[in-house]
């Protein structure tokens, strides 16, 4: 028999009124906690909208049709970031077909078949969290290597600058697809598996699709990432000025936070204006693929 | 007391000296409701007459009685009939003379006017032991109080399904004989299935009470292997 | 004795052919003393790593018969169950020592296949795990990745609902998500894509547990059904069940290894449930079943 206020083995809980008057939450020591945890979003909120706002005031002038249709020149006025977008635009997509099936067989592997007491797997494990963590630049390093090591002459070409970005985000979306998986819970898997199904057929007709949307999600977040880098491609020597479109993954190229980093450093005011509006774009961009992301976890999300 | 007036049967006659107004707070009906039939007369020697011809009633004196002295009135009462009497307390009424009515063997008091609900009260205070006695069964440190549907081990209350505590009342009836599982299949219910899982089943859920209400104990029923159980109290 | 119920086996099994059906038990109450092994443990001690968690297990499952493993928690009548058709292989590290012998033959044997071992005996969980998918389709998967011949998948999803006493409920909504049904409909569509591959016997473990009362009364009534046609194994908590759709029950406690502290599994007593809860030869099994601890 339980009583309100009641002992268990000799402990009392003291007894205070449910209608106190007061609320302990309103207590000195949750309020300051609580104050802080509100400056502290409003420190880092202010600076963002500050920086946003600078960009657009600053850009507004230069976001015409012309930046999107015309290709870099060495005056404003007649300046546009066309070549620069179809670079982003190529070399995220190879990024994209050369990660994606990778990542995601790295990691089924990893989650659905591996023997995950062994120490090699357990390694492997490790790393792939570690690398997820190592600086975007040191990609690039090893992309030169490995280029180097082919005897590839002329680095700055797409598929070299989306193998630097592969290597980028490949743990990434090795660990998102992981986490998708695990989202699917065991007794799925077990139900497949005692009706006489393979481990392969289990995880290709049951736990695959069930994680398609956490992949997908994982994936889009991984190849915005890569579309914001430029340390890596720089160190590739990705062309600052180009005046053609990319045609294919060995033709040359630039992207858009490369041709931000050109522009900026210009002496006139004109491009330091265009960079802003190119900024905006990428932003927009970026918050679009975000957008997408969060879309399809919510839309798709499974509830068990 | 946390007992309720529920517990409470048939109708108790209360003799109260006195004018009604003076000792009670409420309408007649009031007092029905909670199981008291109040019949008053204005003299101690009345109210004497009356407990005569119906001795099962209790009697209600106030303390500021006038035309006896209030300690004969009791003594004259208990060698009568054991009547219980309860003192009304009035205003201006000293403690002592209190504890003197005491010690001529009233068994309680109220204070006068008496609401319906403290004139029960003071009226179950009032019923001897041995009036309820046969209603509760005690062994050791259990107690079966069959009236109430309670059950207490080592003072703490066994809540109990209705089922086990029939099984419960049937083996401490028994005590300290060992039941065997066939005896106490009879008593699971009417169905004719399973009956000995569900006398198992009764067995282990009284011990879950048990052991629920009073941890620190090992619970009281003993499995007598491949014969039956027991109470060891 | 086992080389007479082995004989018994080969004339009950029912022959293919149109229509046939060989009802093994000729009347409800009537139980052989010693059940006619279809599935027989041999001394089976189940592994994870070193931790031995059931050990020296000699049991027979009777064809046709529903036996229930009870026990505590923790006393590895789960573990049992899952090595029963090689579930356990999934668990890193887990290994089965002894034998485990369906029909004669070992199913730990070095032929033997673990995915057709499972697909003659299926097993119902827990929790209702119904895939996300339709109601038709949760059915019809069973068949398709087990390659099965089948002339009619309609025909087959239909039977397999009609046994598992859902078709009524859910003839309308095939289509739908297998995750629209109540948590019963959804065990009695789990028992149903079992029976839809056509195994010899069901393992199920705790199938009620996570049901209310009428779901479980419904399930129960089910399992009557299917004991005309398949063999069934149960782990229960619930002793009641236990007695209410078993005709076998076996007991298992844990002991405490005194060097390590492991707690590991043994069958304590095995009979026909009646006598199990009626004239349990073990002073354990009295315990445990009138509440005793667990």
């Amino acid at each position: 028999m339980r009583t309100l206020g009641g002992t268990i083995d000799g402990a009392i809980r003291p007894e205070r009124p449910l209608a106190s008057g007061t609320n302990g939450e309103r207590r000195p020591a949750p309020l300051t906690f609580l104050v802080l945890l509100w400056l502290s979003l409003v420190v880092a909120f202010g600076v963002l909208v500050t920086l946003i706002v600078t960009i657009i005031i600053d850009g507004q002038g230069q976001f015409t049709g012309r930046l999107l249709s015309e290709y870099p020149a060495s005056s404003p006025d007649r300046a546009g970031a066309r070549p620069a977008i179809l670079g982003s635009a190529w070399v995220i997509a190879t990024t994209a077909i050369m990660t994606i099936p990778l990542g995601i067989a790295a990691a089924v592997h990893l989650e659905e078949f591996a023997d995950k007491r062994n120490w090699f797997n357990r390694m492997i494990e490790l790393n792939v969290q570690n690398l997820a963590a190592v600086p975007s630049i040191v990609y690039g390093l090893l992309a030169l290597a490995f280029l180097s090591l082919l005897g590839v002459r002329d680095k700055n070409i797409v598929i070299g600058g989306a193998l630097a970005l592969s290597l980028l985000i490949l743990p990434v979306i090795i660990i998102a697809t992981r986490e998708a998986l695990r989202a699917v819970p065991t007794e799925i898997r077990e139900g497949s598996l005692a009706l006489g199904a393979t481990q392969w057929q289990t995880t290709w007709r049951q736990t695959l699709p069930s994680a398609v949307p956490g992949i997908a999600t994982g994936s889009i977040l991984a190849l915005s990432r890569a579309l914001g880098e430029a340390a890596p491609l720089l160190v590739l020597g990705a062309l600052v000025f180009v005046s053609f479109d990319p045609s294919g993954i060995l033709s040359g190229y630039t992207t858009l936070p490369i041709q931000i980093f050109n522009w900026t450093g210009r002496p006139q005011e004109g491009f330091h204006q265009l960079a802003a509006a190119t900024s905006v774009l990428l932003l927009g961009v970026l918050v679009l693929m975000n957008g997408l992301a969060i879309y399809i976890r919510n839309r798709f999300q499974k509830r068990w | 007391m946390n007992l309720t007036h529920s517990t409470m049967r048939g109708s108790v006659k209360i003799v109260a000296v006195g004018n009604l107004d003076l000792i009670a707070r409420g309408r007649p009906a009031e007092f029905r409701h909670r199981g008291l039939t109040l019949a008053t007369r204005p003299t101690a020697m009345a109210a004497l007459l009356e407990v005569g011809r119906d001795p099962d009633s209790i009697v209600l004196v106030p303390t500021n009685l006038n035309d006896m002295p209030l300690t004969e009135f009791v003594d004259i009462l208990h060698s009568l009939a054991h009547v219980p009497v309860i003192a009304g307390i009035v205003p201006g009424c000293s403690a002592q003379a209190v504890s003197e009515l005491f010690d001529h063997g009233i068994s309680s008091t109220v204070a006068l006017p008496t609401s319906p609900g403290r004139l029960a009260d003071a009226v179950r205070a009032s019923r001897t032991p041995e009036q309820t006695e046969e209603l509760v069964i005690e062994v050791g440190n259990l107690t079966l109080d069959d009236a109430r549907h309670r059950v207490t081990w080592f003072e703490k209350e066994v809540t109990l399904a209705p089922k086990n505590f029939e099984i419960l009342r049937f083996m401490l009836v028994a005590h300290p004989r060992v039941i065997p599982l066939q005896e106490l299949m009879k008593h699971v219910g009417d169905n004719p299935q399973n009956r000995a899982v569900r006398a198992r089943v009764a067995i282990g859920r009284l011990r879950a009470a048990f052991s629920d209400a009073e941890p620190r104990h090992d619970t009281p029923i003993e499995t007598v292997h491949r014969i039956g159980y027991r109470l060891r109290l | 004795m086992i080389d007479r119920a082995g004989e018994k086996i080969e004339s009950i099994v029912p022959h293919e052919g149109p229509g046939v059906r060989i009802n093994a038990r000729p009347a409800d109450g009537f139980l052989p003393d010693e059940p006619r092994g279809i599935l027989q443990c041999e001394n089976v001690d189940v592994y994870y790593g070193s931790f031995r968690a059931v050990t020296g297990v000699d049991l027979k499952f009777g064809l046709h018969e529903i036996t229930a493993l009870i026990g505590p928690s923790g006393c590895g009548k789960s573990t049992l169950l899952r090595s029963l058709n090689r579930m356990n292989d999934l668990v890193d590290g887990a290994r089965v020592e002894g034998r485990v012998l369906f029909d004669g033959e070992d199913i730990y044997g070095s032929k033997v296949d673990a995915i057709e071992v499972r697909r003659r005996i299926g097993m119902v969980f827990q929790k209702p795990n119904p895939f996300p998918k339709s109601i038709y389709d949760n059915i019809a998967y069973g068949p398709r990745v087990t390659g099965m011949r089948v002339d009619s998948m309609d025909d087959l999803v239909e039977e397999a609902l009609t046994k598992a006493a859902l078709w009524g409920e859910v003839k309308d909504k095939l289509k739908q998500s297998a995750y629209s049904l109540s948590g019963g409909q959804q065990q009695r569509l789990c028992i149903a894509r079992t029976i839809a591959v056509k195994p010899d016997v069901i393992l199920m473990d705790e199938p009620c547990s996570a049901l209310d009362p009428i779901a479980t009364v419904r399930i129960e009534d089910l399992m009557h059904e299917l004991r005309r046609e398949y063999t069934i194994v149960i782990v229960t908590h619930n002793m009641q069940q236990a007695a209410r759709v078993a005709d076998r029950t076996a007991f298992f406690t844990a002991f405490a290894d005194e060097g390590t502290g492991d707690r590991t599994g043994v069958l304590v007593e095995f009979g026909k449930t009646t006598q199990i809860f009626e004239h349990p030869t073990d002073q354990r099994t009295e315990d445990y079943i009138s509440g005793r601890f667990g």
